[in-house]
């Protein structure tokens, strides 16, 4: 005979998740310890994570290892600088140029400031003048707004000049050494310009490994913006000292 | 040492041959020019000097093969960020691989096809 008094039935929990497991449970019974919330599991710690974003941006990989995912992290690092180191060997430094090829530097950046400092050393280490721009400057305000570093030609190397310059800030005159290229000397060793320039497939790929290297950062970035912290590690039981017989 | 290769073209070409010139081409493609200084006609030309020049000669010849290094690196960065267990990373990064590189040369083959079957039935 049926009776109308309700009969308690077990909330449904989901596949593979014991009640006890449940976040924010209490100790499942007696003698049973006490489960420990995991960290990250509220949804206060889902939301966006600037610090992972930052540092992922600051370095690939960097953002997940901040949120405990250290495997993860060194993997992105190995995917990401593993396309970026490739794009720099295939294509020379040339790959990398803020001046020449700015639309592919905007996907390059997104690796982070290695992009950056490698755009710095290629157009201030291996880029140059003109030696008739060194020949006709005559302040430095002219200097650097109307003549453009350029790269080397293969038969020309680079120099650095001293040039007496009128400073238009405080239009007094000052020694400023100014890089610029010259022909070689065939006759002379090591007269080589300071790199070679990317043509050709050597150009493409190094470029398209460095700028999808930059989007796989990206992918890396957001990922690790909205990522859960790893859950921390209980404590182990320290072990107990072997008896000494 | 100079490389010299000619291959004959016949008028109209069909896929196997253009594979097949392909495949002679990449053979004889001449080897990178590294370790010593070389002299051509713009002067004295250095030794390759990793990171800082771009790769010699086998690049422009054999390109297709750094797309294999593109898809792994590609494959690994992804797989480290999509999958929620890392317990069989290396053979999902594998698999995938194998799919983009498989994906692009049935692009190719699709693109060759285009190319030399319906561009010139559609030209005549």
């Amino acid at each position: 005979m049926p009776t109308d008094t309700p009969t308690a039935v077990p909330a449904p929990q989901p596949s593979g998740v014991r009640p006890e497991q449940t976040p924010g449970s209490t100790p499942a019974g007696p003698g049973q310890p006490a489960l420990r919330p995991e960290s990250g599991s509220s949804d206060a710690e889902n939301m966006l994570q600037p610090v992972a974003a930052l540092l992922a941006f600051a370095f690939p990989g960097m953002g997940h290892v901040f949120l405990g995912h250290t495997r993860r992290g060194v993997l992105i690092l190995a995917g990401i600088l593993g396309l970026f180191l490739s794009g720099l060997l295939i294509g020379g430094i040339d790959a990398i140029d803020r001046e020449e090829d700015f639309f592919w530097f905007i996907g390059q950046s997104l690796v982070g400031p290695a992009t950056f400092g490698v755009n710095y050393v290629h157009q201030h280490h291996f880029k140059a003048f003109d030696q008739s721009t060194f020949n006709s400057v005559r302040s430095t305000r002219e200097l650097a707004t109307s003549h453009q570093r350029r790269a080397a030609r293969p038969n020309e190397v680079r120099v650095i000049g001293q040039k007496e310059l009128l400073d238009d800030r405080s239009s007094t005159r000052q020694v400023v050494s100014i890089p610029y290229f010259k022909l070689a000397n065939p006759n002379l060793p090591d007269q080589f310009p300071p790199n070679l320039r990317g043509l050709g497939r050597a150009k493409e790929l190094g470029t398209l490994f460095c700028a999808v290297a930059g989007f796989m950062n990206l992918i890396a970035l957001i990922d690790a913006s909205y990522h859960r912290r790893a859950p921390r590690r209980q404590p182990t039981r320290p072990r107990t000292p072997k008896a000494v017989a | 040492m100079v490389r010299t290769c000619q291959t004959s073209r016949p008028r109209r070409m069909r896929l196997g041959d253009c594979l097949a010139t392909a495949l002679v081409a990449a053979a004889c493609a001449g080897l990178p020019s590294v370790g010593t200084a070389q002299t051509s006609a713009l002067g004295p030309k250095p030794p390759w000097r990793p990171f800082i020049d771009p790769m010699g000669g086998w690049v422009h010849s054999r390109w297709y093969l750094l797309l294999i290094v593109l898809a792994l690196f590609v494959s690994i960065s992804y797989k480290a960020v999509r999958m929620k267990d890392l317990k069989h990373y290396w053979r999902e990064v594998g698999k995938m691989t194998l799919q983009i590189v498989a994906a692009m040369v049935l692009l190719g083959i699709a693109s060759s096809v285009i190319v030399l079957k319906f561009a010139p039935m559609v030209a005549r």
